[in-house]
């Protein structure tokens, strides 16, 4: 299977955010492509991997870390941040209270993770369930945008673990970041940051990698 | 640090210095790396990072530590039953329904279980909801009073309009993530498969009825999972909702804000591991991993999502009996570890591979061959004459006094489960070394011990 010079890259990403808002789901549609909305709340920590051949000569191994989103397990379970490379941090646009948690989430990453070039690593905010239609966030794509410069995201996706939209999308902008990220630790990562786009007001879409 | 190590010289340096390279410290103390140990204060320093305010290290005398390497000698053969039938359980009840011989029941439960027509009725008194001592009218009358007071604590919850609940934002919450979570549990069980199952409701109203039983605590994430189980036993709304308080009683600190629960029991897993295999305890401390965080799973939901629905059941049924010893579940715990011992350390797994590892035990443990490792290593434990203090308070073996009085029946297995008093007499006060040199650590007699400075 292996070519002889293909590169591999394991990177350790942890999905993170409010209990509910579909962490699970989004793991078991991207590494399984199925989905149900029965699967068992997550105790703990859960764990899945994803092959992606990145390209030619690139393959990139996702261990994917299901951090429980109950808060008070907080405790134990953030111990198994350690030595990620990025975080999807994700909320359910149907509730807004996993909206304004975001930030909290964020915080809590970036206090207890951080790259060794000094820098947070890469997060990117998934907003989930969209299609529900109940979307009482989204309606400004400039805001999200806004938010995410200013909360240090590197681009946000409006996600359906149920109808696969952007899963896909938003694990190679992540993906995509860290290998940047990593190829050139001496610097700065802020280039790859986005910037807002007063045109990007139409969604479904990551900002940063609109630029590619 | 500082502070600590001119306390504990040698503990605190070589404790630090083992983070660094376990291999060294394994052979300046001993040759043989098996026989490497930590001292439990450095075990302490690495919970006390993690969790603020855990405390690990309860010695009665402060800056003063026994280490001790015990022999606990080969571990011995240990056979099941078959599950209690009806026929058993009937002939051990009077003409007016009080159990006659509630150990010897307990020991035939703990030796095989129950047959499952039998759960409904004996899980009742295993939980405590029924006394075993009470005769059927007795019950009767309980079950009665019990309805009531159900119906009026349901009432509660049934009765708060939506107006009100949008100024309460606590049952709020609790009935969010009682929805949430009811949605996903056990979902593929006949009891709760399906759009409109009548399990789902009943689950959802005693989850609901519980918040007003106990509203400081309410709903956290897992109450699902122990409550389904007893839910599909019972069939009865009342009967379950009782039972599962009486579970919750044991499970409740599990769940607390600060969940002192869980910290408690990994602490004495801990300790229950060192005195089994201080050579793994050692390797997963060099993999970052002494604090046996991986083992949350199991020991917040008592290993319900390590083991099919059927195997729950009988696990369940059998550490109620509080046969052989108390916290028997620590020893699942110890069975199981020590059955994956081998291929955790062989294959050298690490922080991350550990807990995968782990995770993926889910399902495809065998219940009865657990079962019969953790008796086989709570024997080993009663037998053995140096068992520290730490290890027979978490297990509750009182020394001297103790006589076995739960072989009174006639299941000849019960002789071998209680231990003989003499056994417990001996354990004596650890050999400390002779006058705390650091040489004490090097002894090559089987008790090590380190003394203050």
């Amino acid at each position: 299977m292996q070519k002889h010079n293909q590169k591999e890259h394991l990177y350790k990403l942890l999905v993170i955010g409010d209990l509910g808002v579909g962490k699970t789901s989004i793991i078991k549609r991207y590494v399984h492509q199925n989905f149900s909305p029965h699967y068992r709340a997550t105790i703990g920590v859960d764990f899945a991997l994803k092959v992606l051949n990145w390209d030619a000569e690139t393959v990139v191994r996702l261990q994917l870390w299901d951090i429980a989103g109950q808060e008070r397990f907080g405790n134990m379970t953030r111990v198994y941040y350690r030595e990620a490379m990025g975080a999807f941090i994700v909320f359910d646009v149907t509730r807004p209270a996993t909206f304004e948690a975001v930030t909290k989430w964020k915080e809590d990453l970036d206090s207890k993770l951080i790259l060794p070039n000094g820098k947070p690593v890469p997060a990117v905010l998934l907003a989930n369930k969209c299609d529900q239609g109940i979307d009482v966030l989204m309606n400004n794509g400039i805001k999200m945008d806004q938010f995410c410069k200013e909360n240090g995201f590197v681009g946000w996706f409006e996600t359906s673990a149920k109808e696969n939209i952007n899963i896909n999308e938003a694990s190679r902008c992540l993906v995509k970041h860290i290998i940047a990220s990593e190829s050139d630790p001496v610097q700065s990562v802020e280039p790859d940051i986005i910037k807002p786009h007063l045109n990007s007001s139409k969604i479904v879409s990551c900002s940063a990698c609109f630029k590619s | 640090l500082k502070q600590k190590w001119k306390k504990d010289p040698y503990i605190v340096t070589m404790g630090k210095f083992s983070k660094v390279t376990n291999y060294i410290v394994g052979s300046l103390r001993s040759s043989d790396p098996s026989n490497q140990r930590r001292p439990p204060s450095e075990m302490a320093d690495f919970l006390n990072d993690t969790i603020p305010g855990l405390k690990i290290n309860q010695q009665e005398e402060p800056g003063f530590e026994v280490i001790t390497r015990i022999d606990l000698g080969k571990q011995p053969e240990v056979s099941r039953r078959e599950p209690v039938s009806a026929e058993e359980w009937v002939k051990n009840m009077d003409s007016e329904g009080r159990i006659l011989d509630v150990d010897y029941i307990k020991q035939l439960i703990f030796k095989g279980g129950l047959c499952h027509t039998l759960r409904k009725e004996a899980w009742k008194f295993l939980l405590g909801y029924f006394p075993w001592n009470s005769t059927k009218e007795e019950r009767a009358n309980l079950q009665k009073r019990k309805t009531d007071e159900y119906f009026r604590m349901k009432l509660q919850w049934k009765s708060v309009s939506e107006e009100q609940e949008k100024r309460n934002s606590r049952l709020r919450d609790y009935r969010s993530l009682i929805e949430k979570d009811v949605n996903r549990t056990d979902r593929t069980n006949k009891f709760y498969e399906g759009e409109d199952n009548p399990g789902l409701i009943l689950l959802h109203d005693i989850l609901m009825t519980y918040c007003m039983y106990d509203f400081d605590l309410g709903y956290v994430q897992g109450m699902s999972d122990l409550l389904s189980p007893v839910l599909y036993v019972m069939e009865n709304e009342v009967d379950a909702f009782w039972c599962f308080v009486s579970y919750m009683d044991q499970m409740h600190q599990n769940f607390e804000e600060q969940m002192q629960g869980m910290k408690t029991q990994l602490i004495q897993l801990s300790h229950l591991l060192r005195l089994l295999d201080s050579g793994f305890c050692s390797y997963l401390e060099s993999q970052d991993s002494g604090y046996l965080y991986f083992c949350f799973r199991w020991l917040l939901i008592r290993f319900k999502r390590e083991f099919s629905f059927q195997d729950i059941l009988r696990l369940w049924e059998v550490m109620w009996t509080e046969l052989p010893c108390q916290n028997f579940h620590l020893l699942l715990c110890c069975a199981i570890l020590e059955s994956e011992k081998q291929q955790i350390m062989d294959k050298h797994y690490g922080f991350n591979e550990i807990l995968k590892h782990i995770n993926e035990l889910s399902m495809k443990i065998d219940v009865e061959y657990i079962l019969c490792k953790a008796e086989a290593i709570s024997m080993q434990m009663m037998n053995c004459k140096e068992l520290p203090q730490t290890v027979s308070e978490i297990l509750g073996i009182e020394n001297s006094s103790v006589t076995p009085d739960s072989d009174t029946g006639e299941d000849e297995s019960g002789a071998e489960l209680g231990c003989p008093a003499s056994l417990y007499q001996s354990i004596s006060t650890p050999v400390v070394a002779a006058n705390g040199t650091r040489d004490g650590a090097q002894q090559t007699a089987e008790m090590q011990s380190l003394t203050p400075a």
